[in-house]
Formats: structure tokens, sequence, C-alpha cells
């Protein structure tokens, strides 16, 4: 299947989804593994929320002006201002609608069994040297990110399902009392 | 990429919260991992999808800050600190500090939660469960860095 016109339609036709997902770091050097889990939603253009279960519960919520780290554990909340945040980043590309403007798109060879596009972001500061998405038929299945150091990250995902119906504030996110809230 | 010498296995690895007090209070949350030794070593700071959002690295020679394809070389680790984090963190005590005891670098006295140095208040009563608690009164405005281990960094 041709997997550039596959995320010109996931990207144009699925306006809402939610999937699990499990994520596997990998060292530059191979040598080393961390695997983590949770549940990944977003409304397009500009809403989105990765939540981390397991190893630990961290939980990144884009509100369409915000985008919001809590991490519980260490009863820290991070906001910072959406500009900054999405413009051609990994999750722009799964959430976002402007992906022919943020990212250069190109269709890459099957590879373990998913239908692989490959986006170079367009003008980002070489913090990634790839990104690609992959698709098993028309389904999200997979987004790899390959940093500037050889540091690749693999998110796999899981009982997809697409144009969900979220409540109004699914997306916004209230500092639990006693948080430290602050901007960097 | 581990430049030759370098150990494979970090030191220590886990996330850290950075927060200044204050009115123009910062904040600053990351996972990390710590490799190597006060001498010579290297700070991987990644974000939460698992991409490398600066690596430091030192040596007697110097330090120097890479952020995606730009690299930037500083005299000394506390330069490259205060550039990094906007604070000197003393980066060199802090290997000592995450294993729960004071650095052999300064003075420093118990306390009944752990130990004070460098004018840095260190709470280690939550080290078993990888827990620690770093606040310095003074200079400039308060600063509280929190810590949580990963049990065996793989």
């Amino acid at each position: 299947a041709d997997a550039l016109a596959t995320l010109r339609q996931f990207n144009q036709e699925v306006r809402s989804a939610r999937a699990r997902f499990t994520q596997t770091v990998t060292s530059p050097d191979g040598a080393r593994r961390k695997t983590s889990s949770g549940r990944f939603e977003f409304m397009r253009p500009d809403r989105f929320r990765f939540v981390y279960e397991k190893p630990f519960e961290q939980l990144i919520v884009a509100d369409g002006r915000k985008v919001w780290l809590h991490d519980p554990d260490l009863n820290q909340v991070t906001v910072r201002s959406m500009d900054q945040a999405l413009g051609a980043t990994p999750a722009a590309l799964l959430a976002g609608n402007q992906i022919e403007r943020d990212f250069e798109l190109k269709a890459l060879p099957a590879r373990d069994g998913l239908d692989w596009v490959q986006a170079l972001p367009r003008g980002k500061d070489g913090q990634l040297r790839q990104l690609a998405v992959g698709f098993r038929g028309t389904a999200l299945a997979a987004l790899e990110i390959v940093d500037a150091f050889g540091q690749r990250s693999l998110l796999q995902f899981s009982e997809l399902q697409t144009h969900v119906a979220f409540a109004d504030d699914a997306f916004r996110f209230t500092p639990p009392k006693g948080a430290d809230l602050v901007s960097p | 990429c581990a430049s030759p010498g370098q150990p494979a296995r970090p030191r220590h690895a886990g996330r850290l919260a950075l927060r200044t007090e204050g009115e123009d209070s910062r904040s600053f949350t990351s996972a990390f991992e710590l490799y190597g030794s006060a001498r010579e070593g290297r700070l991987m700071l990644n974000s939460p999808l698992g991409t490398t959002a600066a690596q430091a690295s030192w040596s007697p020679r110097g330090a120097s800050l890479q952020q995606g394809a730009s690299q930037q070389d500083y005299p000394d680790l506390d330069r490259l600190s205060q550039d990094l984090l906007g604070e000197t963190l003393p980066l060199a005590a802090l290997f000592d500090w995450l294993d729960g005891r004071p650095w052999d670098g300064a003075a420093a006295r118990a306390t009944a939660d752990g130990f004070t140095q460098l004018g840095w208040r260190i709470d280690t009563r939550g080290l078993n469960d990888g827990l620690l608690d770093m606040r310095r009164a003074e200079p400039g405005p308060p600063l509280s860095l929190r810590v949580r281990l990963e049990r065996d960094p793989s």
C-alpha cells in the first residue's frame, strides 16, 4: 500500500483517536533498552495526551494553548506555550493538521510488516535524525524517532480507536493541589 | 555515542525536577543518565518520548554541551551547568550525593535528615525508595532539585 497516501488520508479523515502504546528506547550503542507503556489520545489540530503508566506515571497534555508535563512522583508540573511545543515534533506528525507544512514526507520501503513514511522536520534545529510513522494497512501502528545522538525510540500502537467523541474537557489539565506549578 | 574509555552503563539514571522559587520561578523536568565520574563523564537529558534533549560531557580538558546539531564548549562544568539549567549545579558533587553520601571535595556536616554541603541541604531519608531531595537556601533564590533514581539503571 502507498504509505504516503495512507498518512495523508489518516491526517485528513481521522480527526480524533485513542490507542495504547509501548515505547522502547534503545541507546545509541544498542546496548541498553528501556520500555514504558501507556495511552495516547489526540484531537486535531492541537490537542493530545500521552499518559505514561509504566514503569512510572507521567502525563503530557496539550490543551490547544499550552503543553503540560506532570510528574506525580516528583510532584512537579511544568507548562510551556504551545507554539514552542508542537511545530515539527513527533506529536504534531500524529495529531497536527499541518504535516505538509511541518514535514517533508517520503514513502519508505515496507519493514517489520508495516508501511512506513519518513517525515523530515522542516527547519527544525537538528534535534531529530529520523522520524517515521508506520501503518498496518490504514491503521496507525508505529512511530519511530532517532535523535541526533543515534538514540532510537519506537512507539508501537495497539487497540486503536478512531473518530472518538472526546468530552470537552478531555484535553484540559488542572494541576493537582500541592503540586509545584512553574513555567520554564 | 559513548566515546572510547567511557563506561557504557550509567552510574545513575532516573528523573530530576529542578525548581527555583522566588518571583521569576522556573522549573525543569527531565529523565537523565549520568555516566563516568566527576573527573570525566557524561550527563544525558532525555524527553519523555525518549529523544535526547541535551548531552553534557566533561573531562579535565573542559566541558561541552550538545543540543541537537549544535555543540558549545565551556572551560568547566559550572559554566556549562549555568548555561544549560540557568543555575550552577554542583554536578561534580552530585555523583556522591546520588549515592547518598557527601562529596569528598568539600567540607560537609551531618544533619537529622542527611547532610549539608556546598550550601545545599541533602535529604537522604527517601533514598531506599530512590528519592533524593536537595535544597539550596543561598546564594540567590532558593533552589530545589528532586531526583527519583531508577532501581537498576540498565
